[in-house]
């Protein structure tokens, strides 16, 4: 029996490690806690620098950048106020070349500003960069980008879905891991771009009737199993009305009813959110009180999908751009995993 | 052996690596499985020539089956956890498929409780289904159908361990011990009960061949992901032959349909499964439930029953059975599990005696 045919490709990015350019090794010499403005500038310059060629980030310097990071979101609130425009993203899961299209296809950071509402880790076989491009982007503009917590930015849900495994194969221990987890708990949890459309990554909880009470949640900790904050991250629009049993097995399903009742409440044209697979990128429910809006085009490179972004413009018009798979020619195709299926 | 059919055998350990992640995970309970992984990996390896390849196969089969199992194929089961078994969705997957056979033979058993019968399996590689079934019905011969390289695995995986000789009722037999004798022994098993039959079914012509098989008796054939790597003309004349030449039989068939989804799902699937070189001809060709269907009315086969997985998860299983599965382990991506589950099918079909699949159909 052959070797080749016999077993599964190896995971192509097994032998992926962090490099340490010369450039940022000269960076990196730099003290962690330097406070001068220009200094840090450069460095996360150079970060991102090498992270858009999707080479990640020596240990070290996601210590310095995960410190950074809590510094700018710790002070946001847990309803981050965004101004328009604003293109609004949904799930990335660790597509990092589909990120680079979704930049290409809505126009570059900061020149447009940018609301992610969660999922950047897990599924995809690039989380590491993905996460650290854009918490850098995040340190580097922080009025430019927000980037809200999805149910993936979790410590639980990342040992099952990838994240935590591809950290340690990247770095050879769960340190980076833990460094991002540590962070992910100070990321906002939801977002209201001019007081008019509320945007999360899940859904609506029966513990929350007002945007106050989403105000008042302690959210600096990691993503518990039930309760209103769990539910932001977790709940899913449905045909029916009401609330309903999630199959998911944590947050809830809601009716068009109880958008109706919250969009009312709180003055809200539209709950913008991620969350869900949907295949041409975005779906409406609840007769446009709801949008999905999902990013990860071809999602775990097996289902197909087409992605999309929402641009909301000065005027508060909408519009979708949808965008397929990055193909990038002249470059190898990337030997990787073959998805998994039933056979 | 031709590199095509070795890579379709190698599907075989995708299979077996999902049961055994779902078998960890408590959706299913096979207490085979452990033990045929073990005789797998051992005489796997006892089967290959080269010290080198051996090496490299030794260390994929391992990761493959999640660092559990040591080189010779010594389970290392109470050592903590490997912290990424199959994700949850190819688990569910996993779980629908083999529920959703097994409550088809549970059904069809119970209507024969009183008669000798006989289950064919079709492509049956390392699987345990065979034996589960043997156990719990003591009226039923098994007849396995493989290619010679996975039978003579399985024999002497079966040989080699006390729990799955005693359920297939066979007795001990001196072990080759070098590759040499190990690749010239027979790689067949015949016991009252159990027949572990190397053929390549591409070769069936004549009933001749399969000497175990009873053609009068009640017979179910099972093809799990077998018919879908032949070519499409190759594939028929399995089919057709087993509706000619069987009296009263029941045809159960499981496998991938690439769908007619704007996401081109299917052709996806193939480029995908193309990198590991695996061929699946019959994927877009009949791509949808209707076509499957059109296609066993033009082969012979009347009384279909033919549904997509998703159809059957929603539709087979009783409420309170998906709850507790639900509780097994958070499930984060009911989408995707959906579509996929749209693009495998199981297809019932019964001739020769009045009965019908008890359970809905989608067509």
């Amino acid at each position: 029996m052959d070797l080749d045919s016999d077993i599964q490709m190896e995971d192509a990015v097994e032998q992926t490690q962090p490099e340490t350019t010369g450039k940022e090794t000269s960076l990196s010499q730099f003290p962690i806690n330097t406070t001068d403005p220009t200094t840090q500038r450069n460095t996360l310059d150079g970060w991102i620098e090498q992270l858009s060629q999707c080479k990640p980030l020596s240990e070290d310097s996601v210590k310095q950048l995960c410190a950074m990071a809590v510094e700018v979101v710790k002070g946001e609130e847990n309803v981050q106020p965004v101004q328009v425009p604003v293109t609004i993203c949904g799930d990335i899961h660790g597509q990092f070349h589909d990120l680079m299209e979704l930049f290409k296809i809505g126009g570059p950071c900061p020149d447009t500003n940018y609301l992610f509402m969660g999922d950047y880790v897990d599924r995809g076989y690039y989380s590491v960069e993905t996460v650290s491009y854009l918490v850098a982007m995040k340190v580097r503009y922080p009025r430019r980008i927000t980037i809200l917590r999805g149910n993936h930015e979790s410590r639980q849900i990342t040992q099952v879905y990838g994240f935590y495994d591809e950290c340690f194969r990247k770095y050879g221990s769960a340190n980076v891991w833990k460094m991002f987890t540590d962070l992910f708990d100070y990321f906002p949890i939801t977002a209201l771009v001019d007081n008019s459309i509320f945007c999360l990554h899940g859904g609506l909880s029966p513990m929350i009737e007002s945007i106050d009470q989403v105000r008042e949640l302690n959210r600096i900790q990691e993503v518990p199993h039930e309760g209103p904050m769990c539910d932001l991250l977790w709940s899913d629009p449905d045909d029916r009305g009401g609330w309903g049993i999630s199959p998911r097995g944590a947050g809830f399903t809601f009716g068009q009813d109880i958008s109706e009742q919250f969009n009312h409440t709180n003055g809200l044209s539209l709950i913008a959110r991620a969350h869900q697979l949907v295949m041409e990128g975005y779906s409406w429910s609840h007769q446009d009180l709801v949008v999905t809006i999902f990013s990860a085009p071809n999602y775990c490179y097996r289902c197909g999908n087409q992605a999309a972004i929402m641009e909301v413009d000065e005027n508060h018009n909408r519009d979708f751009l949808q965008y397929d798979p990055s193909v990038r020619p002249g470059e190898p195709t990337v030997t990787r995993k073959t998805p998994d299926y039933f056979l | 052996m031709l590199q095509q059919d070795q890579i379709t055998r190698s599907t075989d350990y995708d299979a077996l690596a999902c049961r055994f992640s779902c078998h960890l995970k408590r959706y299913l309970q096979d207490k085979y499985l452990e033990a045929i992984i073990s005789g797998t990996l051992k005489y796997q390896l006892l089967a290959i020539d080269s010290e080198y390849k051996r090496l490299a196969v030794r260390r994929q089969l391992s990761k493959q089956f999640f660092g559990l199992f040591d080189g010779s194929g010594k389970a290392k089961l109470t050592s903590k956890l490997p912290v990424v078994l199959k994700s949850p969705v190819i688990n569910r997957g996993t779980w629908i498929r083999t529920r959703a056979i097994d409550l088809v033979l549970d059904k069809w058993l119970a209507a024969k409780a009183a008669t000798p019968v006989q289950i064919i399996i079709l492509g049956c590689g390392s699987d345990t289904r065979g034996m589960r079934l043997l156990e719990n019905n003591s009226n039923l011969t098994v007849v396995e159908i493989d290619f010679e390289e996975t039978c003579r695995i399985k024999k002497y995986s079966i040989l080699d361990q006390q729990l799955l000789r005693s359920v297939v009722g066979a007795q001990p037999e001196p072990e080759p011990t070098t590759v040499e004798q190990f690749n010239a022994s027979s790689a067949a098993l015949d016991t009252p009960r159990y027949h572990l039959v190397p053929l390549d079914l591409r070769q069936l012509r004549s009933m001749t061949q399969l000497p175990a098989v009873d053609p009068s008796l009640p017979t179910l054939v099972l093809s799990e992901c077998c018919v879908c790597y032949m070519e499409d003309v190759e594939s028929d004349r399995v089919l057709q032959f087993l509706r000619e030449n069987l009296v009263e039989a029941v045809l159960v068939v499981y496998d991938p349909i690439g769908g007619n989804s704007p996401g081109h799902y299917g052709e996806i699937m193939l480029k995908n499964l193309s990198m590991r070189g695996i061929q699946m001809p019959s994927l877009l060709k009949y791509s949808t439930i209707e076509k499957q269907h059109e296609r066993l009315q033009k082969l012979g086969f009347e009384s279909t029953n033919v549904s997509d997985l998703s159809y059957i998860y929603s539709h087979w299983i009783p409420e309170d059975e998906l709850a507790a599965i639900n509780r097994l382990e958070l499930l984060d991506e009911l989408e995707e599990l959906n579509l996929i589950n749209r693009h495998y099918c199981l297809i019932v079909s019964s001739w020769g005696s009045t009965w019908r699949l008890p359970l809905p159909s989608q067509i």
